[in-house]
């Protein structure tokens, strides 16, 4: 090894030679030492980086390949005999943007390390991913001769970020779809809202409708009527008995025609909510007692007995007398008109503890048991035989029924043919504070539907019970009347109005304002003021009225919350309600 | 003589019916299609009693009430409806009317009812007859 091809040269100082030979013996073995370190370095490398998982590709300066490890060659398909030589963009999937390839140049030319991902095609076509790292190799003057790229296949990485990325979309365009749903959920509730609104429109059409329609057809009805009897009673001179026969039925048909039309009206106005009760502490065993009394001329001309259990105490109860007194004379009328003469009818009113029981029984015709579900649907007549009086309208008892309930009652019928019926119905007995509250209740409801403010005032007399104790019942409630007719009188809109109650007065302002119900309530102040200190001399002093108010919807939205407010400010409340509540 | 019913009505066919009416029962009878002309009617021939539509042209029954009132507190006026309409009476008494006849029903009763001797010199008491 140690061989020199210097031995030829004329020995001509050979010592020096020698030591020449020698030195150059250890600068060359040095050098091969250092070539052989060299080498096994290079050894070493280029095991690491054949056996590399990660793949390793060098290039010339201008990116054509000169080496691929064989990861690369595993992964990507492609021999280094194959691709030597060739650029390395024979690698390009082809989809990612020009912009990429144009940065990652620019920055290795200067001599950079770029990091980035590619999508690569494979020799088979298929694609992958990987991570790359490139750097380039420069030569001792600094120029570059060479980049070297080391890479990593992240193809699966990218597939369940690709995966995750997908769900995340998925869900994104799930969230979308909740939220386009919930918009046209909204779309949906606004168009059934004006859907509504139509409808309640078209409601309100029908019952002015019928309204209108009702009253004008009365007056040509009454006319007609008039001009019939006035023939019949031979105002205008004597007819004969056929003329009267016939005038007789006309007239008839006419008056049947004008209850047709009135229930009709009634109806109308129960089914479109327009009617409101006006309930009012009424005894109802005088006002039956009082309304058996109106109807025995009727009974009389038919020979019929009547049978009247009504309790002599009062039966207080918070009703609107009117409309009961509608479902008595419609009871009544059916079973006298139903019933053969000499026959019975019992007119029976029970005190219950919370109910007050209301029956009519007959012994009549009867009603047949496949009929009985429909007795309270509208335009029914059933196969009973009527009597000498007038035809019904069908619409008596669906009236009765519909007026019951609006009392929160209930009504029921038994009857068998030819034994008789029995119409019952029960109304229960409500607190006062219950009827304040339905018709605060029927006020909120009727004033949103058209937008509009609703105030109240209460107006509470001090010390209720001790007064009404000293003065006697009898001497309040003409105080009590004229406090209220006062109120009333201090309004100044029709659509005001007052309930009466013991010891309390509510008064309802449609549409007053928050700002404006304090003037009201200080003008009806002054006015029950005035009335206690001019007209009735010896309770002025004795007597203090007072005053609450309170606004829908600025103060309040439910009624409890309204009349909380509206009471609130006025003394002793608390205690009074209770003691108002065990007395009852 | 009898004595001077004035009947307010703009249905000159339903004024004339109760024209025949109540001339039958021996009164006398005299007309107005309107408020104003019920008013100067009024005024002019003194009735001892008024028949007073409620729909009306122009003035309203109630309106023309209203302005009858404010110069005589007695004078029988009886208000004249189509309606059975509970608000409408209760206006009515309000407003003192002495009294109502609903269209529908039978005039004879009702105008019998109102016009018995002991009715005519009374105030109307309030006992509502109901629109059957």
């Amino acid at each position: 090894m140690v061989k020199s091809k210097n031995k030829k040269e004329p020995d001509k100082k050979p010592i020096k030679r020698i030591e020449t030979l020698q030195k150059l013996v250890r600068k060359l073995e040095a050098a091969l030492s250092k070539k052989n370190k060299f080498n096994e370095e290079v050894y070493i490398l280029s095991r690491a980086v054949q056996h590399s998982p990660s793949t390793v590709v060098i290039t010339d300066k201008n990116g054509n390949l000169e080496y691929v490890n064989p990861k690369f060659t595993e992964l990507t398909g492609y021999a280094l005999k194959e691709v030597k030589g060739k650029n390395l963009r024979v690698l390009k999937a082809g989809d990612q943007p020009p912009e990429v390839y144009k940065e990652l140049w620019e920055v290795i030319i200067s001599g950079k390390e770029w990091r980035g991902e590619f999508h690569n095609k494979m020799k088979n076509g298929g694609l992958y991913w990987e991570m790359a790292s490139i750097s380039p190799i420069t030569n001792s003057k600094g120029e570059i001769t060479h980049f070297v790229e080391v890479a990593e296949d992240i193809t699966e990485r990218k597939n369940a970020m690709t995966a995750l990325k997908d769900a995340k979309d998925e869900l994104e365009v799930q969230a979308w779809g909740l939220k386009k749903a919930n918009e046209g959920i909204k779309l949906l509730y606004k168009e059934l809202e004006q859907k509504n609104k139509e409808l309640q429109k078209i409601d309100k059409l029908k019952s002015d409708f019928v309204s209108t329609v009702s009253h004008e057809l009365r007056t040509p009805l009454s006319i007609i009527k008039e001009g019939l009897a006035l023939t019949l009673d031979e105002v205008l001179g004597k007819i004969n008995e056929k003329q009267k026969n016939v005038l007789s039925m006309s007239k008839e048909n006419v008056d049947r025609l004008a209850r047709i039309i009135n229930d009709l009206l009634d109806i109308s106005k129960i089914e479109t909510g327009k009617i409101e009760l006006k309930r009012a502490l009424v005894d109802f065993a005088a006002m039956m007692r009082d309304m058996c009394i109106r109807w025995k001329s009727e009974f009389d001309k038919k020979g019929q007995e009547l049978k009247v259990l009504v309790p002599d105490e009062q039966v207080n109860m918070y009703i609107d007398a009117d409309k009961i007194a509608q479902v008595m004379n419609n009871l009544i009328s059916n079973a006298i008109k139903y019933t053969p003469e000499k026959g019975k009818i019992i007119i029976e009113l029970k005190d219950k503890k919370d109910e007050v029981e209301i029956s009519v029984s007959d012994t009549g015709v009867g009603i047949a048991k496949e009929d009985l579900p429909r007795v309270f649907n509208k335009f029914q007549q059933f196969n009973r035989a009527a009597g000498a009086g007038a035809k019904g309208t069908g619409l008596g008892l669906s009236i009765v029924k519909q007026l019951v309930e609006l009392h929160k009652g209930t009504v029921m019928v038994e009857s068998e043919v030819n034994k008789g019926s029995e119409f019952t119905f029960n109304l229960p007995k409500m607190e006062v504070e219950s009827v304040f509250r339905e018709y605060l209740n029927n006020k909120i409801k009727e004033t949103s539907e058209k937008n509009i403010p609703l105030s109240v005032v209460i107006i509470r007399i001090k010390d209720f019970d001790k007064l009404q104790k000293g003065l006697g019942c009898d001497k309040f409630h003409s105080l009590l009347k004229g406090i209220e007719k006062v109120v009333a009188g201090s309004l100044r809109r029709q659509a005001d109005t007052v309930l009466r109650d013991t010891g309390e007065l509510m008064v309802f302002l449609v549409d007053t304002s928050k700002e404006n119900v304090k003037v009201v309530r200080d003008r009806i102040e002054k006015a029950i003021n005035a009335y206690l200190s001019e007209n009735k001399k010896e309770w002025f002093g004795k007597i203090r009225v007072l005053l609450g108010n309170a606004t829908y919807p600025d103060d309040a939205i439910t009624d409890e919350a309204l009349l909380h407010k509206a009471r609130t400010g006025i003394p002793g409340k608390g205690k009074r309600e209770l003691k108002n509540k065990k007395s009852r | 003589m009898g004595k001077k019913i004035l009947v307010v009505d703009d249905e000159p066919d339903f004024v004339e019916m109760i024209k025949l009416r109540l001339e039958s029962s021996g009164y006398d009878v005299i007309t107005a299609s309107d408020g104003k002309g019920a008013l100067e009617k009024i005024k002019d021939e003194k009735p001892d009693a008024v028949l007073l539509d409620i729909m009306m042209p122009g003035l309203n029954g109630l309106q023309v009430l209203k302005k009858i009132r404010k110069r005589d507190k007695n004078l029988p006026v009886f208000i004249v409806t189509a309606f059975s309409n509970e608000e409408r009476f209760n206006l009515a008494e309000k407003l003192d009317a002495s009294g109502f006849i609903v269209k529908t029903n039978d005039l004879k009763e009702e105008l019998a009812n109102i016009f018995s001797a002991s009715r005519m010199a009374d105030k109307y008491k309030g006992a509502k007859k109901r629109d059957k």
